[in-house]
């Protein structure tokens, strides 16, 4: 039997640990990770079976919407949002302008960091189809440090 | 290797999940449970209501069985019909069954036009839990997507006397309100509003939620967004260009958003075939307690919970399959 109580903890922090990843603010990544699980739990019976990869999925999917999010409402480029440090910046940058396949390597590859078979197992492509991935991945955080002013 | 120390941009001391963090989870579960039935129909506790059996003619009840229902005409007719209801339970529509060698036979048309047959034992009653959910409607051309709430019940009925915010005109000219949710204001601000389709005795609401759509795209929307019904009564969405509809559902015969009794959640095209994912084999799961079989039939992920005999007869013997 998979029981959401009894996956509840490594399910949250793992939630959590992508978000904070993206976002930088413990408050923040704890709500993602809140959001995450209450939609788990509430599609228990359909995702549990793979509840790991589709946790990651949703949190950074939340976590870059809250950066979408602070971008819109702050009026400013997410570089110059105060209190996030530099490096974090050039993430955010780099993420939202991957494509969803190549985030979600990023993610399980170097935010989770799952050995690429396991990428692979979780996504069900085969380890090239991450290389290839995870290398364009690479390219456009490498492009938004050169960019970072 | 990328330039980044991911490791630095860790938490060092990221929190332990307690019982603050679970019962927030909890809690935030129960609101999503809510919204989705923040718009039905509220019923006196326990309440069965079956609201006028009047279906283009012959509308039979069997109360041991199922309705079975004779509609005669086309497989589907215009939206623009006045509104007749079929039989309904709460804001869900109870299609109408046969019998075959003592199973009882359930066709189920989705919003797509995804059809599927069930075949199961007179006593899962699955028919009579009533059918209702939700699908995505893709839009193209900088017009965003949405998931429309497809329920069985009327504009009168949920929104009451509300005064439009707007209008807009659908494809037949007739009008297209924009409404507010029928929800309590979130913590957030105010309950959002929706554009909201009757086709036939079918409410198909829109939030325009985060991403609120501007006057042209609401417009965009009411004109090219139709429906019409297959020979049992189900809703058939059809999109023109700019918007398209996506073939996935999420929804399902029962009270969805209650915890206990029985239900049976179907999803078309959104967890099955995934690495991981259910497959053909029925697999045994306790979410919050409660037991549950859930299964793939090919991209049709289903899932059965409530009362034990209800989930061990879904396990054992309710079939599911494909019509071509």
């Amino acid at each position: 039997l998979d029981d959401f109580d009894a996956e509840f903890e490594s399910l949250w922090s793992r939630a959590y640990g992508v978000a904070y990843v993206v976002l930088g603010d413990r408050s923040e990544s704890e709500d993602v990770a809140q959001e995450t699980l209450a939609r788990a739990l509430v599609r228990w019976r359909k995702v549990s079976a793979y509840a790991g990869p589709w946790v990651v999925r949703v949190a950074g999917n939340l976590a870059i919407d809250r950066v979408r999010q602070r971008q819109r409402t702050r009026g400013v480029p997410a570089h110059e949002v105060p209190g996030i440090d530099a490096q974090r910046v050039d993430l955010q940058r780099a993420l939202l302008a991957l494509s969803p396949k190549q985030r979600e390597v990023v993610m399980l590859r170097y935010v989770v960091d799952l050995p690429e078979a396991e990428v692979a197992t979780t996504l069900g492509c085969s380890v090239g189809t991450v290389k290839t991935h995870a290398s364009r991945g690479l390219a456009a955080l490498r492009k938004s440090l050169e960019v970072a002013p | 290797v990328s330039g980044f120390d991911f490791g630095a941009l860790r938490d060092p001391v990221a929190p332990e999940p307690g019982p603050r963090e679970r019962n927030g989870v909890d809690a935030r579960a129960r609101q999503l449970r809510a919204r989705r039935l923040r718009n039905r129909v509220a019923l006196s506790t326990g309440a069965v209501v079956v609201i006028a059996a009047i279906v283009l003619g012959a509308v039979g009840i069997r109360q041991d069985r199922g309705p079975e229902i004779a509609v005669p005409g086309s497989t589907s007719t215009t939206v623009t019909t006045p509104i007749t209801a079929g039989p309904s339970v709460g804001d869900r529509f109870v299609p109408p069954t046969t019998e075959q060698h003592g199973l009882v036979v359930l066709a189920v048309t989705l919003p797509d036009g995804e059809t599927f047959t069930m075949k199961y034992p007179p006593a899962m009653r699955i028919a009579q839990l009533g059918f209702a959910g939700s699908t995505g409607v893709v839009g193209f051309s900088g017009l965003s997507s949405r998931a429309v709430t497809i329920s069985y019940t009327t504009v009168q009925h949920v929104y009451g006397d509300q005064a439009p915010i707007a209008t807009y005109r659908d494809a037949n000219g007739q009008p297209v309100p924009v409404l507010r949710a029928p929800e309590p204001p979130s913590s957030r601000g105010r309950a959002p509003v929706q554009l909201v389709f009757q086709f036939g005795h079918w409410l198909v609401q829109v939030d325009d939620g985060q991403e609120a759509m501007n006057p042209a795209q609401l417009s965009t929307w009411a004109r090219n967004l139709t429906g019409s019904f297959d020979r049992s009564g189900y809703l058939m969405l059809h999109a023109s260009p700019p918007l398209r509809v996506a073939n996935w559902f999420d929804g399902g015969f029962g009270s969805l958003s209650e915890h206990g009794p029985d239900q049976i959640e179907l999803a078309s095209n959104l967890y099955c075939g995934q690495p991981g994912s259910d497959t053909s084999t029925r697999r045994r799961v306790v979410s919050a307690g409660e037991p549950a079989v859930t299964w793939c039939d090919g991209n049709l992920h289903v899932s059965a919970t409530g009362a034990s005999n209800f989930v061990a007869l879904a396990a054992t013997s309710l079939r599911v399959s494909p019509v071509p």
